[in-house]
C-alpha cells in the first residue's frame, strides 16, 4: 500500500475523535481530509503563482534598477489582486476561425497538468496527499499534459504566431523531458526507490547529507536538471514559445482574460512545482538540520516551512536568470538538449551507479569523514 | 468506495472517448479523444493495482505519442486536406463512407463473437483453478469495445493517422487483459511485464508509422489510404 496522509495523519489521537464525529464512517473522513488538505494546497499554491508574478516585476525591476509595481497596497503587494480582477472582468474573445472544443480545452489541460502533480509533492515527510512507490515519475508523467496544453493552444487560435509557439513549446518540452527524466533517475538510483518518502529519508538536513553533494556525478546532474526544467517551464533563456519580441507572445497570444490567466498561472505554479522537486531531490526537502523527533505535528509543519524556503529561493534564481541572460535561438535551444545535457545526463547516470557499487553506497562526506 | 467512483469514471472515460474517436470527423479532435481514453485506460490500470504501468502509459502516451499525432496531422495538412475520394455520409472526406463503415462494424462483430468464445474457455479454466476468485469481467468487456472500436477505426476510416488511432487503441485492449488477468487469476507481475511491453512497442510502432505517413504525404500530398496502392512513387 501507498503512505497517505490519511494513513499518516491515523496515528495520531485525535484521528480517533475525528472517526467518532464521524460515527466510523472511515470513508467520508478520508474524503474530508483528502478535499480539505486539497483545498489548502491548491490556494496555497495559487496564492504563490500569484505572488510569482508579483515578485518577478519587483525583482526585475530591482536588477534593471526601477522601482516596479508600488501603488497598490504596501510595496505594491496587493497589485497581483488587481491584476486578477482585471483578469476576471476582461471580455472573453475568441477568434472566429478558432477551433472551440480545442481553444477552450488548452488552459485546462495545462491547469490539471499542474495541480495534478501537487498531489505527490512532499511538503514535509508526513504532509504528502499521497506518497506514491512511483511519486516522481508520476509527476514527470502527469507534468507532459502541459506540453499537449501548449501544443493546442498554439493550434487552437489558428494564428501564425501561436502555431509557431505551440510548435515550439510541445518540441522544446518533450525534447527537455530527456535530460531532466534521466537526471532524476540518478537520483532514483542513490535513493533506492521512486517515493518522494524514501528520497527524502535517504537525505539529512544538513547540505553535506544532500543528494546534490553525494558524489560528483549527482552535482552535475542538479545542474542538468536545473537547466532542463527551465526549459520544460518556458522559462527564459528557453521562452522561446513566447518569444514577445518575434511571436507576439507565442501559444497564447489570442487568449484574453482569464483564459489567458490560466496559462500564466499554471506556469507560475510549475516553476514552483519544479523548484520543489529540485528541493527534494538534490537538496534535502524537508529535512530539518537538527535531530529532534520527526513524527510530531509541529515538526512536520517547520519541516513544511523549510521545504516552501528552499523552493523559494530556487525560485528566486529562476527569476534572476529570466532577467540576467539573452535568449537562445531554436537551433541552439536544441544543441543543448541534445549534443550536451543527453550525453551529460546519461554520463551522470552511469558514473551514479558505478559510484554506488566502488564506494558501496556512500556519500563524499561519509567517505572524508570516515563515517559508517 | 472511492475506488469504484474511480473504476467507473474512469471506464466511462475510456469506452466513451474510444466512441468518439470512431464519430468525430475532425482528426485533431479525434487525437484529443484518444487522448482521454488512453488516460481513462491508465485509471483502469490505477484502480487494478498496476500503479507503474498506469504511469507509463500517461508518460508514454500522453508525453510521447499523442503530442507526436498531434505533430503529425499538422505536418500533413491538417483537417483541411482535399480528397479525391467521394463522400456519401456527407462526412469529412477522410472519414470513410457508409460501406466501409459496415464493413467495420460486420468485422469487428465476428472478432467479439471469436473472443467471447475464447474468454468463456478462459473463464471455466480460471474459475476451476481459483475458486472465490472475482473475475474480471467488467474488465474484458471495456477491453473488448475498446477492441472493437479499433478495428472499426482501423477500416472504416482513410485517414492513415486515424488508422494509427485505431491501432493505439487495439493495443490498449489488449495491455488491458494482461493486466486484469494478472490481478485476478495469477497474482504476479507478468503481465503488468507485457503491458510495459506492448506500451513500448506502441510508441516505436507510433514513431516509425508517422515518419512513414510525413514521408507519403510529402510525395502523394494526401494521406487518403486508397492513394496508397503502390509500393513505390
Amino acid at each position: 500500500m501507498n503512505q497517505t496522509l490519511v494513513s499518516y495523519l491515523s496515528q495520531y489521537e485525535f484521528y480517533d475523535h475525528l472517526l467518532a464525529l464521524f460515527r466510523g464512517n472511515q470513508g467520508l473522513l478520508a474524503f474530508t481530509i483528502y478535499l480539505l488538505f486539497a483545498l489548502a494546497i491548491v490556494g496555497l499554491c495559487a496564492t504563490i503563482g500569484g505572488l510569482g508574478t508579483y515578485a518577478e516585476r519587483k525583482i526585475s525591476a530591482d536588477l534593471q534598477q526601477r522601482i516596479g509595481p508600488n501603488r497598490v497596497g504596501p510595496y505594491g503587494i496587493l497589485q497581483m489582486l488587481a491584476d486578477g480582477v482585471k483578469m476576471m472582468t476582461k471580455e472573453d474573445i475568441m477568434p472566429f476561425t478558432a477551433d472551440k472544443f480545442l481553444f477552450y480545452l488548452a488552459p485546462m489541460l495545462c491547469l490539471v497538468g499542474v495541480f495534478a502533480t501537487l498531489a505527490v509533492l512532499p511538503w514535509s515527510s508526513g504532509l504528502i496527499m499521497a506518497d506514491l512507490n512511483v511519486g516522481i515519475f508520476y509527476l514527470v508523467a502527469i507534468s507532459s499534459l502541459v506540453g499537449v496544453g501548449v501544443f493546442l493552444g498554439g493550434y487552437a487560435s489558428n494564428s501564425k504566431w501561436s502555431m509557431l509557439g505551440g510548435m515550439r513549446g510541445a518540441s522544446q518540452i518533450i525534447s527537455y523531458e530527456i535530460p531532466v527524466t534521466i537526471s532524476i533517475l540518478a537520483i532514483v538510483l542513490l535513493a533506492g526507490g521512486m517515493s518522494f518518502g524514501t528520497i527524502l529519508s535517504h537525505q539529512g538536513g544538513l547540505p553535506h547529507q544532500w543528494f546534490v553533494f553525494h558524489n560528483p556525478f549527482s552535482f552535475i546532474a542538479f545542474f542538468v536538471y536545473s537547466v532542463g526544467a527551465l526549459a520544460e517551464t518556458n522559462r527564459a533563456p528557453f521562452d522561446l514559445p513566447e518569444a514577445e519580441s518575434e511571436l507576439v507572445s507565442g501559444y497564447h497570444t489570442e487568449y484574453t482574460g482569464m483564459r489567458f490567466g490560466f496559462f500564466a498561472l499554471a506556469e507560475y505554479i510549475e516553476v514552483f512545482v519544479v523548484c520543489g522537486v529540485a528541493a527534494a531531490l538534490f537538496l534535502g526537502g524537508s529535512n530539518l538540520p537538527i535531530p529532534v523527533q520527526i513524527d510530531i505535528l509541529p515538526t512536520q509543519l517547520v519541516g513544511a516551512i523549510i521545504f516552501i524556503t528552499k523552493a523559494l529561493l530556487l525560485y528566486y534564481v529562476v527569476i534572476w536568470i529570466r532577467w540576467t541572460l539573452p535568449r537562445l535561438r531554436v537551433d541552439q535551444l536544441m544543441s543543448v538538449c541534445w549534443k550536451y545535457l543527453t550525453p551529460i545526463a546519461i554520463f551522470n547516470l552511469v558514473g551514479c551507479a558505478v559510484w554506488m557499487v566502488v564506494f558501496n553506497g556512500k556519500s563524499i562526506a561519509d567517505l572524508l569523514l570516515g563515517h559508517h | 468506495m472511492f475506488i469504484n467512483f474511480l473504476f467507473l469514471s474512469s471506464a466511462l472515460l475510456t469506452v466513451g472517448c474510444a466512441i468518439a474517436v470512431l464519430v468525430t470527423k475532425n482528426i485533431m479532435h479525434s487525437c484529443i479523444f484518444l487522448l482521454g481514453s488512453l488516460l481513462g485506460v491508465a485509471g483502469l490500470y490505477a484502480t487494478l493495482g498496476a500503479d507503474f504501468v498506469a504511469t507509463a502509459q500517461i508518460m508514454v502516451y500522453v508525453g510521447g505519442i499523442v503530442i507526436l499525432m498531434l505533430f503529425a496531422v499538422m505536418l500533413t495538412g491538417g483537417k483541411d486536406f482535399v480528397s479525391k475520394a467521394q463522400n456519401l455520409l456527407g462526412l469529412a472526406p477522410s472519414m470513410g463512407n457508409k460501406w466501409t463503415y459496415a464493413i467495420g462494424i460486420l468485422v469487428s462483430i465476428v472478432f467479439m463473437l471469436t473472443n467471447i468464445k475464447i474468454i468463456s474457455a478462459v473463464i471455466k479454466t480460471v474459475e476451476h483453478k481459483k475458486t472465490g476468485t472475482e473475475f474480471p469481467s467488467t474488465v474484458n468487456q471495456i477491453s473488448l469495445i475498446l477492441f472493437m472500436t479499433g478495428l472499426i477505426v482501423m477500416i472504416a476510416r482513410k485517414n492513415i493517422v486515424a488508422i494509427l488511432l485505431g491501432i493505439e487503441l487495439i493495443l490498449n485492449a489488449a495491455a488491458l487483459n494482461f493486466v486484469a488477468y494478472s490481478k485476478y487469476s495469477t497474482n504476479n507481475l507478468d503481465g503488468h511485464i507485457f503491458s510495459l511491453f506492448i506500451i513500448v512497442i506502441a510508441a516505436a510502432e507510433a514513431a516509425v508509422g508517422l515518419a512513414i505517413v510525413i514521408r507519403f504525404f510529402q510525395i502523394k500530398e494526401t494521406i487518403h489510404i486508397d492513394e496508397a496502392t503502390q509500393l513505390r512513387n
